[in-house]
């Protein structure tokens, strides 16, 4: 008698553990839609923010109180509907019992009825199935866009991830092994490459100055000494003849006065 | 390429150099000529003394080493004037010499000017108390001595030639 009601006891009759478990989904249940109400409630209110309606309160705006009094409100509420819900399992698991017997005549359509429905469930099963990967499929991309859209990521790996000890891992030298330089070589036109590079640097004048500097701060020094010795000279002999002063304009310079005479005198 | 000087130089570039500069660069040259005389007597000597045992340097008297310091003085200041207006001691001094109109000498008025200084040195004296700092040569020829510390040439003076009656038509510095 016993093993026969088993089986259709179950189907119907919680057993005493479960209470455990119903509480725990009813936690879960809610606990998932106050954190979505959450979610939600803070999203709304980052993208008013983000739209340009900032609320320059002190204080904090009553939309923000919101998700905390939901969740407190909710949180005592889960609390009782788990407590309701077990003491309705205690209520019912006893009649439950009691009215078995009555309603075993109905068992054998119920189980048919059921078995038919998971077959025709079974039928379709596979179905349905590809039907939801492919709506979920179609979807995954959009959704997945849409949320990582808002997100700048760059600043979210900078902050969140070390970079560092990333590439204080990365075996830079295997790296290196995997790599095909002599592709990279082909692919680089060297010669064309050191012409425009020796271009751009002059090398021959580089030399010229390098060399060039070397003994010709010593002899402009020396030029220096005898140009300065060239006019201590000069005024010195102009003293003695009494001469007021001598006229050094360069030949051929427009200023030079000179030789334009001498360039008249040449075309006459 | 163009050098670019320091202030302090280019205040008196292209202006007449004065009697130091000019001596000091005399000197130098006389110096390298000496050299050169004497290496023209060693190489003359072991040229000749290729068929003989013995080497033996071959001193020609006085007049010759003088005719042959005065030859090589000549082609030597020939060459460097006429080819960028100066010679080995004008290119230690910063020196150039240039013509009346500030551009190179032709090869025959070089050598004119370098016969000159050789047979008659004395009129470099002049410039001592030249008003433009001139020797005689350089007033006989309308030459000038010019502080020129740049590596670059001046324009060469153009060959002239002469156009219908008289007229002269010029190509001076660009």
């Amino acid at each position: 008698m016993e093993e026969d009601l088993a089986p259709s006891v179950e189907l119907v009759v919680v057993p005493r553990d479960s209470r455990g478990v119903a509480r725990q989904a009813v936690r879960v249940a809610t606990g998932t839609a106050l954190a979505a109400a959450a979610l939600t409630v803070n999203a709304l209110q980052r993208s008013r923010s983000l739209s340009g309606a900032i609320q320059r309160h002190a204080e904090p705006s009553l939309l923000a109180l919101v998700p905390g009094a939901v969740l407190g409100w909710s949180l005592g509420g889960a609390r009782r509907v788990s407590a309701l819900a077990s003491g309705a399992l205690d209520t019912v698991g006893p009649v439950m019992r009691a009215v078995a017997p009555a309603v075993r005549p109905l068992e054998g359509p119920f189980r048919r009825t059921l078995a038919d429905s998971d077959r025709r469930w079974r039928a379709v099963e596979a179905e349905s199935l590809n039907a939801a990967a492919a709506f979920v499929r179609e979807l995954e991309p959009q959704i997945v866009r849409a949320a990582l859209e808002p997100l700048d990521l760059t600043t979210l790996v900078n902050e969140s991830v070390d970079l560092d000890e990333i590439a204080g891992k990365l075996d830079v030298d295997r790296v290196a092994q995997r790599l095909d330089m002599d592709a990279i070589i082909k692919k680089l036109d060297l010669p064309k490459l050191v012409e425009e590079v020796l271009a751009e640097i002059d090398v021959a004048d580089l030399i010229r100055q390098s060399t060039g500097t070397l003994t010709g701060d010593a002899i402009d020094e020396v030029r220096y000494v005898s140009v300065d010795a060239d006019r201590v000279v000069a005024r010195l002999v102009d003293r003695v003849i009494r001469r007021r002063r001598r006229h050094l304009d360069a030949p051929g310079e427009p200023e030079s006065a000179a030789a334009s005479v001498e360039n008249e005198l040449e075309l006459s | 390429m163009t050098e670019v000087l320091p202030a302090r130089a280019r205040a008196f570039q292209g202006l007449r150099s004065g009697p130091v500069s000019r001596t000091i660069a005399g000197v130098i040259d006389v110096g390298v000529v000496a050299l050169a005389t004497a290496g023209v007597v060693l190489g003359w000597s072991l040229i000749e003394s290729l068929g003989d045992r013995a080497f033996e340097l071959s001193i020609p008297g006085p007049l010759g080493a003088f005719l042959l310091g005065e030859s090589l003085l000549t082609i030597y200041l020939w060459f460097g004037w006429a080819t960028t207006g100066r010679t080995i001691g004008k290119q230690v001094m910063g020196l150039r010499l240039v013509n009346y109109r500030g551009e190179l000498m032709r090869p025959g008025g070089a050598l004119l000017r370098a016969l000159a200084c050789v047979i008659f040195p004395l009129g470099l004296l002049w410039s001592l108390v030249s008003s433009h700092n001139r020797s005689l040569q350089d007033v006989v020829l309308r030459t000038s001595v010019i502080y020129d510390w740049n590596a670059q040439l001046p324009a060469r003076s153009a060959r002239r030639a002469r156009v219908g009656a008289g007229e002269v038509t010029r190509e001076g510095r660009a």
